[in-house]
């Protein structure tokens, strides 16, 4: 009876083994860096609202609220994506968001390794109720960093001339350099 | 019997041939002030790529645009002598009986609106940048979107269109809706 019962265990442990090392490990949602826009586009249950040559975008929810889904593609291959909070506030409603969106990516990601809250004028730093006006004029903005062994994840809380971001970047680390390239040679073909 | 027939004809063709085609006079001028100021608020509309202020001056911009539109249906029915009339859900639509006294009332709103407007122009010469020249510059461009408001109530109401018909039949709202995908939040990010 013992050792079937040892023989029953070490085949489950198998089973859970051999599960786990064919489960797929995404990058981003039902993604992984280098796949192709058509590729992406199957993975995605959603309507495309627009597409160009190097970007898909989606609108959808998470976490209940109004987001824009970018996924942006080198030479065809997903390089980064990104989340973009699509709500409308007046006040101090985007730091709400902006910390609930830290909240999910600590619980899945653990603590940052970087969490900071950068002032480029002091002008409102003592007036909680108008850091909202501090962002939304560029005086104030949220970062904060985390890292997995595929893709470096950024959430950004910022404004300019009162048009404010609130967002979650994905961004390939191997495929870095290709956009990197890419851009170089863009900013070339300018001149 | 013959003879009769004919003059008649010619009578008729006569007549037709005197007939002169409504006179569009005011409602060309009209649409040329639309177009004017549609071309002021694309200018405007180029020196910024966002923010509150390029909201504020696209808003503006479809208010016009969708203003002259109206009235330009308008001027080529009169000149087609199609005879158009407006029906809001079931009802044939009719001008307020108090016209004169809205528009009169309007006029004098857009009156003390531009005054305002040529203030806030004078105030917003003495700050050159920073937050105070921001928030003069949007100061003026909300004041300008009033007027856009007002004028486009003004010339509907004028022309006897009613200002319900300018709202478009298919939203395009429904493009923008945002729609959740299966699974759990937290495998989303």
């Amino acid at each position: 009876m013992k050792l079937s019962t040892k023989f029953f265990m070490t085949v489950f442990m198998v089973i859970i083994a051999i599960t786990q090392s064919f489960a797929e490990n995404y990058d981003f949602r039902k993604t992984k860096w280098g796949m192709s826009k058509d590729q992406v586009k199957s993975s995605e249950p959603l309507k495309v609202a627009k597409e160009t040559d190097d970007m898909l975008l989606y609108k959808t929810t998470v976490i209940g609220k109004n987001v824009l889904l970018v996924y942006i593609f080198v030479n065809n291959q997903l390089v980064r994506s990104k989340y973009i909070l699509a709500e409308f506030h007046t006040n101090n409603d985007f730091i709400t968001d902006f910390n609930e969106f830290k909240k999910i990516l600590v619980k899945k990601y653990g603590t940052p390794i970087k969490d900071e809250k950068i002032w480029r004028n002091d002008l409102y730093k003592d007036d909680f109720s108008n850091w909202g006006m501090a962002i939304a004029l560029g005086h104030l903005l949220y970062f904060a960093q985390w890292e997995t062994s595929n893709t470096t994840i950024t959430a950004i809380l910022k404004g300019d001339n009162f048009d404010i971001t609130c967002g979650i970047e994905y961004a390939s680390k191997k495929l870095e350099d290709l956009e990197k390239k890419a851009q170089e040679k863009k900013a070339l073909e300018a001149f | 019997m013959y003879k009769c027939l004919s003059f008649l004809m010619i009578s008729t063709l006569v007549l037709i041939g005197c007939t002169n085609t409504p006179s569009t006079k005011e409602l060309d001028q009209d649409i040329a002030k639309l177009e004017a100021e549609i071309k002021e608020s694309k200018s405007v509309l180029n020196d910024y790529s966002g923010g509150l202020i390029a909201i504020l001056s696209r808003v503006r911009l479809q208010v016009l645009q969708s203003t002259k539109a109206m009235l330009e249906q308008k001027r080529i029915g009169l000149r087609r002598y199609i005879h158009i009339t407006y029906t809001i859900d079931g009802n044939k639509y009719f001008p307020p009986k108090n016209k004169d006294k809205l528009l009169k009332e309007i006029k004098q709103d857009i009156n003390n609106l531009k005054s305002e407007l040529e203030e806030a122009k004078e105030e917003s010469k003495r700050y050159e940048g920073g937050l105070l020249s921001v928030l003069s510059l949007t100061h003026i461009a909300t004041i300008k979107n009033s007027i856009a408001f007002l004028e486009q109530k003004q010339l509907l109401l004028k022309y006897d269109i009613p200002y319900y018909a300018i709202l478009p039949v298919n939203s395009k709202n429904e493009e923008l809706v945002f729609k959740p995908t299966p699974g759990k939040d937290i495998d989303k990010f």
